[in-house]
């Protein structure tokens, strides 16, 4: 019974732990660098409180991958209603990329960009900054 | 605050279920063993009377437990639907984007599926009577599904976010809660089957003769086993110096892992008091410094006094106390797992 038990919960905690991934060569010194750092938005295109001519898409750089399906971001016009946008893309080659198309020209006035997503820790963290278009 | 609240009841419910599968498997195992071979000691000495209660008592608080975790999961779940709110897309859209798309979704179905697991072998074995081949698959369904659930924390929180060491992260994470588990939950098992042990009067009367003569486990810790015929003692001269060193085992482990995990998402020292997170590990970490040292105050003062008339009731209140700062420590974890270190 306790061979059974022992088996048991090193069964599950292997399974658990495979499931988490490979240690991916990290060493000692760098240990704790992945778990000091958190989701959030490093900066963006238009950056927040700036005044642009109208921006072709609105680009968002994250700290972090968050978790698949979990990112929305949202472009809202000073009357706060949402802006037609296209489809949510993330960069192949940097997961933490996103960039949302837009399909009209944006006129003049302040907008809100309004983003949300689950980090790898499971936490939903969600923001938002404004920005200005100018008059062309 | 509230935010906290909502996760409150997933870890009660772990440490009732991991509680009673910890009793099963280090406490009734080896007062089991000593029912089937009573020896020398004559019929009214053996233990099984005791122990059938003592079983049934592991049992239902499992179960108890069991049934708690899909309401904490659904609390769970709505405290994560209502933060991944979109206005503009409606509740049923970002419901089934939440489950079905994301890694968070997935684990929580995981869980869930669990819990049903869980629920349905304890109660399975509890029908059963603790008899048969029923009681006895159905328990060990229990137990396994509440082992695995014991790491939903560690696959859902801070433990999963650490990148390349996740694996060393979840693995710590997840003894930490069985720990936690086996320890307060062993500590409620205690008290309800001590409980349930004097209610039956065969059972107590059993329970006191056989720690009278059974020396080899009553002695395991610093036993006490020349309660007076007619005290108070109930279960407690069996089941105290076996949970002992369970309990001594469990802090270690939470020791261990709680410094690994304080040391990859504390930034530095100075965070326990410049930091929302380091302020309320500091209060866990207070709260639980207090609660082992009612545990130590149990083990090394009043376990030694269960043969005196007051002692029973004296070692009732302190470990009965300790169990609410326990509960306090977990309603601290409950907000440290909201808050970014």
């Amino acid at each position: 019974m306790h061979a059974k038990t022992i088996l048991l919960a090193a069964a599950l905690m292997t399974s658990a732990s495979a499931a988490a991934g490979p240690a991916d060569g990290h060493d000692l010194r760098d240990l704790r660098a992945p778990a000091l750092a958190h989701f959030a938005l490093s900066r963006s295109a238009p950056a927040a409180d700036s005044s642009v001519p109208a921006p072709p898409e609105i680009r968002l750089w994250f700290t972090e991958v968050p978790q698949e399906n979990s990112m929305s971001v949202r472009l809202v016009d000073g009357a706060g209603q949402p802006v037609e946008a296209g489809a949510l893309g993330q960069e192949a080659d940097d997961g933490r990329v996103f960039h949302l198309p837009l399909e009209a020209t944006l006129p003049a006035g302040g907008y809100t960009v309004a983003w949300r997503a689950i980090g790898a820790d499971g936490h939903v963290v969600r923001g938002d900054f404004g920005f200005t278009v100018t008059a062309q | 605050m509230l935010a906290a609240l909502a996760g409150w009841p997933l870890f009660v419910a772990l440490v009732l279920v991991l509680g009673g599968v910890a009793a099963r498997l280090f406490i009734l195992r080896r007062l089991a063993a000593l029912g089937r071979d009573p020896g020398d000691r004559g019929p009214e000495a053996t233990v099984a009377p005791a122990v059938d209660v003592m079983a049934e008592a592991a049992v239902r608080l499992a179960l108890a437990g069991a049934l708690l975790m899909p309401l904490a999961l659904g609390l769970l779940f709505l405290r994560q639907l209502l933060e991944f709110r979109d206005p503009f897309v409606p509740w049923s859209e970002d419901a089934r984007l939440l489950l079905l798309g994301t890694v968070w979704g997935h684990t929580w179905s995981w869980a869930m599926a669990a819990s049903a697991a869980c629920a349905g072998g304890f109660a399975l074995a509890a029908r059963a009577h603790g008899v048969g081949t029923g009681s006895h698959v159905g328990w060990w369904v229990g137990a396994a599904a509440a082992l695995a659930l014991g790491f939903f924390p560690a696959l859902t929180g801070h433990a999963s976010g650490t990148g390349g060491i996740r694996w060393l992260t979840i693995t710590a994470d997840g003894l930490h809660v069985y720990a936690a588990g086996a320890w307060l939950g062993g500590l409620t098992f205690v008290l309800y089957a001590d409980r349930r042990v004097r209610r039956s009067v065969r059972g107590s009367r059993h329970a006191l003769a056989a720690a009278r003569a059974a020396p080899e486990v009553t002695h395991a810790g610093r036993g006490a086993t020349g309660a007076a015929p007619g005290s108070d003692a109930g279960a407690l001269p069996l089941l105290v110096p076996l949970f002992s060193p369970l309990a001594v085992g469990c802090v270690a482990t939470l020791v261990l892992t709680g410094t690994l995990a304080a040391w990859i998402h504390m930034p530095s020292p100075g965070a326990f008091l410049s930091a929302p997170y380091g302020r309320i590990l500091g209060v866990k970490l207070l709260l639980a410094v207090l609660a082992f040292a009612l545990g130590a105050a149990n083990w090394r003062m009043l376990t030694p006094r269960l043969t005196r008339a007051d002692g029973p009731a004296a070692l009732r209140r302190i470990a009965t106390l300790e169990l609410w700062l326990g509960q306090a420590v977990l309603l601290a974890t409950a907000a440290l797992v909201r808050t970014a270190p």
